[in-house]
């Protein structure tokens, strides 16, 4: 598995690519490491893969955005209207 | 020569009366504004000899207020001020001022969010409950310290944080040894021909708690403030009380991890 993941493409291995996807996936990298990733993901299918899987999964992530239940706003209102009225 | 007797009414008045803002659009809390735009120099204090000085101030503030939010705290002869964009600056100072209107609206704005981050700091919804509650009267009795250095989701995230670390039971020691991270990531996936879908996987909200839950507390608390509330990576580092670069290293770790965790990989050495 190393030899495999030790593989120079663009510039990079794909260790180093790993160690930046979180920046590169936030559009954190700066403009010249981010073109030798991009290098790098487009000729190294088991990086592009992993790249595409991390992204799907954090666009998963953002819940579904609910109010708070009805009970509870109810209970934190009355909490506010009494240490006003203290 | 101005008082600041006379000052503080008219700022009261003038932060709770009629208003030439418009309320941004606040029911989506991923509605996108700029966290920390200032369009004021740094040197956000003025001092005024006389009214005409301070009638300056009140025009330019107001001229810069047309378009952005603004804060300001009066002292004798001394009026200090923030602007800033969106509503970040709005609610602190007339609650303040004691406008109690105001901090029902701020609350109800922003409950949603620090209840459903205290349901993934507490794992009881009772103790969540009293987390936002105690979130929002520590807001409430510091509202006049406020002074718009951080988002509203900020602010009440670190007061949430804080509450919840002093009642929290002090955290057995992480054991055993870290995994590096190429082994991990092999556990995430890398490398695997077909691995099964990550997207997939997280659709499933249980199986997303499950394998959040089994993640190092450090690496779930930066994952729910950047990756599920959404906050940016400075208002992160800011909740956590880490530098931007610690805040990145541990996101990136516990992103892989949590891939890991939601493939029921072998973590073994890894926190569980």
């Amino acid at each position: 598995m190393k030899e495999r993941f030790n593989r120079m493409v663009g510039g990079l291995t794909c260790f180093e690519v790993l160690s930046v996807l979180s920046d590169y996936l936030d559009d954190e990298l700066p403009q010249e490491i981010r073109g030798r990733v991009e290098a790098h993901l487009a000729g190294c299918d088991n990086c592009a893969q992993f790249g595409m899987e991390m992204a799907g999964m954090l666009a998963q992530l953002r819940p579904d955005v609910a109010p708070a239940p009805a009970e509870v706003a109810a209970r934190l209102q009355r909490r506010i209207e009494a240490w006003w009225a203290s | 020569m101005a008082s600041g007797r006379g000052l503080i009414p008219w700022l009261r008045e003038w932060l709770g009366g009629a208003s030439p803002w418009m309320d941004p659009d606040l029911d989506d809390p991923w509605s996108d504004y700029a966290p920390a735009e200032m369009r004021w120099p740094c040197d956000c204090s003025a001092a005024f000899r006389n009214e005409a000085e301070l009638a300056e101030i009140r025009r330019r503030c107001r001229a810069l207020a047309v378009e952005n939010e603004f804060a300001v705290n009066g002292h004798e002869n001394r009026i200090s001020y923030v602007v800033g964009t969106g509503h970040r600056y709005r609610a602190a100072p007339r609650v303040a001022g004691g406008d109690r209107e105001a901090f029902s609206r701020f609350a109800e704005r922003h409950q949603a969010a620090v209840y459903r981050h205290a349901c993934y700091l507490a794992e009881r919804r009772e103790d969540a409950e009293d987390l936002l509650q105690e979130t929002f009267l520590a807001a409430l009795r510091a509202a006049g310290q406020f002074r718009g250095d951080a988002s509203a989701r900020t602010w009440l995230f670190t007061i949430a944080r804080n509450a919840w670390l002093r009642r929290a039971r002090p955290q057995a020691a992480a054991g055993g040894e870290e995994m590096d991270l190429e082994s991990l990531a092999a556990s995430a996936g890398w490398g695997s021909q077909n691995p099964e879908s990550l997207a997939m996987l997280a659709q499933d909200r249980q199986r997303l708690e499950r394998a959040l839950a089994r993640l190092g507390e450090g690496e779930r608390e930066v994952i729910i403030l950047r990756d599920l509330e959404g906050l940016s990576g400075e208002e992160t580092a800011a909740v956590l009380g880490i530098s931007l670069a610690a805040m990145k290293s541990r996101l990136h770790r516990g992103r892989i991890e949590l891939a890991a965790r939601l493939r029921g990989g072998a973590v073994s050495g890894v926190r569980t």
